[in-house]
């Protein structure tokens, strides 16, 4: 599982450079997305997958079984999600202005006006 | 328990949120900045005293014990910045009651100015990694907000760069802290700072620290990564980017000054060290060349936040406690200096109403006062003997002279002369250069004394820069032997 969802971050990663080099708005926005994408998956592999078993201390222990799931990365990555999606927000609106403001979304044509 | 901690959130967020509750009352909301921010002072004065007299101070958030809860940590490299910070932000409260126009503070200017000291407050005080990363998201929005208050399409222009650069170095921040999570299981700082002490970085260890090299170099504006700043800066009023100077690239070189001293010693790692070194003396070297090509008042001053950033970046890299508190030295001195310069730039171009060096003129014939102010932050700037700057530039270049790096050395001392020809050119076109029209200076009287505040702190730091001095001292010693910090978190039994 691990391999595959690292495979997943490269795919990502890559996509989500490529599109943000292409200084064209909406493609920036994609980009992100997929960044940002990457980023909380790291944190997530970083946690590990290996365990099935929810994180809660049952009844008859004291202590949570070894085997249970770490629910740092997930409290982390709840974090990261709200803060990646406020940014993104941001991000969305300031390209709608700049659309608005210069009919065009192409970052690189505007600059050689 | 050190509950004093807590004071600067709270009275920032204070401030923000009554800002937002009283969103129509504009005067309110001024009113309300200008008492949270008089108490931010004092108790960022308390701060550093606590810090001086009993050590380092640590609060347990909620009292769950260190590595597993949230801790709060001052030692007096972050006190004494904290101090600088309330300061400033003091004085740029006090300008912005005049010279910040009335739509950007119907548009909430109180509200992200409170948020983005708070991201500074949580950058500064912060004991663990994650919360670093917090705080720095926090900073960042408000100044995304800042940027763009007033939605010209100048503004909104420079935006989008200066967003997604510093979206990408935020992804690379969280990348690396995942990286150091998978590794260790934990992101308490002082808990990462004793397990790696003693043992071999591991490649991922490796990874997360360039990693985070990436995300903070970017923030600080370092040589290949700087291009977001110059624009950006110049798009906007002077009272904000006064505070975007005092905040956004040394809050991004306070980040480096912890995490490569406490986590990844910078020395550990002579391969990225070389890369920070040559880096930091191109930082210095471009911006002040950067600085020389430019024709508009705000612009020069802009450019020139990368050429000190240099500076700082290049004390770090030595790496001695010496190094180390001259580093926060100069950090300090610029952080006023710099954002006086800012603010004496706006009055001019308020009154004025243009940016361009060559339309204006005999200032220095008609505004004597005036133009003293500037000569003296100007040339403090530059490092001339009787200023701060000179003795923050005296400090650096002797931690240079002591590890012997001429390259160094000669580098910070020729840029620092560049400098001097920087301000020279706008003395001479703004204040000596004789022209016809009658000037008309709007200077308020609370911009009159924020800017008169800010210079006399700066001149404070140089009369009484040998006492001071001692303080940063022993800031430099605790930044470079991380035992005092690791102890004082964690106690003594881990």
């Amino acid at each position: 599982m691990n391999f595959y969802l690292s495979i997943l971050v490269v795919f990502f990663v890559t996509a989500g450079i490529y599109c943000l080099l292409q200084a064209h708005l909406l493609r920036m926005i994609v980009g992100f997305i997929l960044l940002s994408n990457a980023a909380n998956l790291i944190l997530f592999v970083a946690g590990g997958l290996g365990s099935r078993v929810a994180p809660i201390v049952d009844n008859n222990s004291k202590v949570l079984d070894v085997t249970a799931m770490d629910p740092v990365p997930q409290a982390l990555i709840l974090t990261a999600i709200v803060i990646g999606f406020g940014m993104l927000s941001f991000f969305v609106v300031l390209c709608r202005d700049q659309f608005q403001k210069t009919a065009q979304d192409d970052l690189k044509v505007e600059s050689f006006e | 328990m050190n509950y004093f901690l807590i004071f600067p959130y709270v009275e920032l967020l204070l401030a923000a949120s009554l800002s937002l509750v009283f969103f129509k009352n504009i005067r309110l909301q001024s009113i309300f900045s200008f008492v949270f921010s008089s108490l931010f002072v004092f108790s960022s004065a308390l701060i550093l005293f606590k810090v001086k007299n009993e050590g380092i101070q640590v609060l347990q958030v909620a009292s769950w014990p260190s590595p597993y809860g949230i801790t709060l940590v001052a030692d007096l490299a972050s006190a004494l910045l904290l101090l600088a910070t309330s300061i400033v932000y003091w004085a740029i409260n006090l300008y912005s009651v005049s010279y910040i126009d009335e739509e950007r503070k119907s548009k909430g200017y109180y509200i992200f100015a409170n948020l983005i000291v708070l991201g500074a407050v949580g950058v500064f005080l912060t004991g663990d990694i994650f919360n670093l990363y917090v705080s720095f998201e926090i900073l960042l929005l408000s100044s995304f907000a800042l940027l763009t208050l007033g939605r010209s399409p100048e503004e909104i222009r420079q935006a989008i760069p200066y967003v997604s650069m510093n979206l990408v170095s935020s992804l690379a921040f969280l990348i690396g802290i995942g990286l150091i999570y998978g590794h260790t299981g934990n992101l308490n700082m002082a808990y990462l700072s004793s397990l790696l002490r003693n043992s071999e970085w591991t490649y991922g260890m490796r990874t997360a620290s360039v990693f985070l090299f990436f995300a903070f170099a970017m923030k600080s504006a370092m040589f290949p990564l700087f291009f977001w700043l110059p624009r950006s800066y110049a798009a906007v009023p002077a009272g904000i980017t006064a505070l975007f100077s005092c905040l956004l690239t040394k809050v991004g070189v306070y980040s480096f000054l912890r995490v490569f001293t406490l986590i990844f010693p910078i020395v550990r790692d002579p391969y990225l060290q070389g890369i920070f070194y040559y880096c930091a003396l191109l930082t210095m070297l471009i911006g002040v060349l950067g600085a020389l090509a430019q024709s508009s008042l705000k612009r020069i001053l802009s450019v020139h936040i990368m050429s000190q950033v240099g500076y700082m970046l290049w004390g770090l890299c030595l790496f001695s406690p010496l190094a180390l508190a001259a580093t926060i030295f100069f950090m300090i001195h610029n952080m006023i200096v710099k954002a006086n310069l800012l603010l004496i730039s706006g009055v001019i171009e308020k009154s004025e109403e243009t940016r361009e060096l060559l339309s204006l003129g005999s200032f220095f014939k008609q505004q004597k006062l005036f133009s003293f102010l500037f000569f003296l932050s100007a040339l403090s700037l530059s490092g001339l003997p009787p200023l701060s700057g000179f003795f923050a530039k005296l400090f650096l270049l002797r931690a240079g002279v002591e590890f012997e790096d001429w390259l160094g050395v000669g580098m910070a001392a020729s840029v620092s002369l560049m400098t001097l020809v920087s301000m020279n050119k706008i003395w001479n076109e703004i204040f000596l250069k004789e022209k016809e029209q009658v000037l008309s200076l709007k200077l308020s009287k609370a911009g009159l004394i924020s800017i008169v505040v800010l210079s006399l702190s700066s001149l404070v730091f140089a009369f009484y820069s040998g006492p001071i001095f001692k303080i940063f001292l022993k800031a430099g010693e605790s930044l470079f032997y991380t035992n005092d910090y690791v102890t004082a978190v964690l106690g003594e039994n881990l």
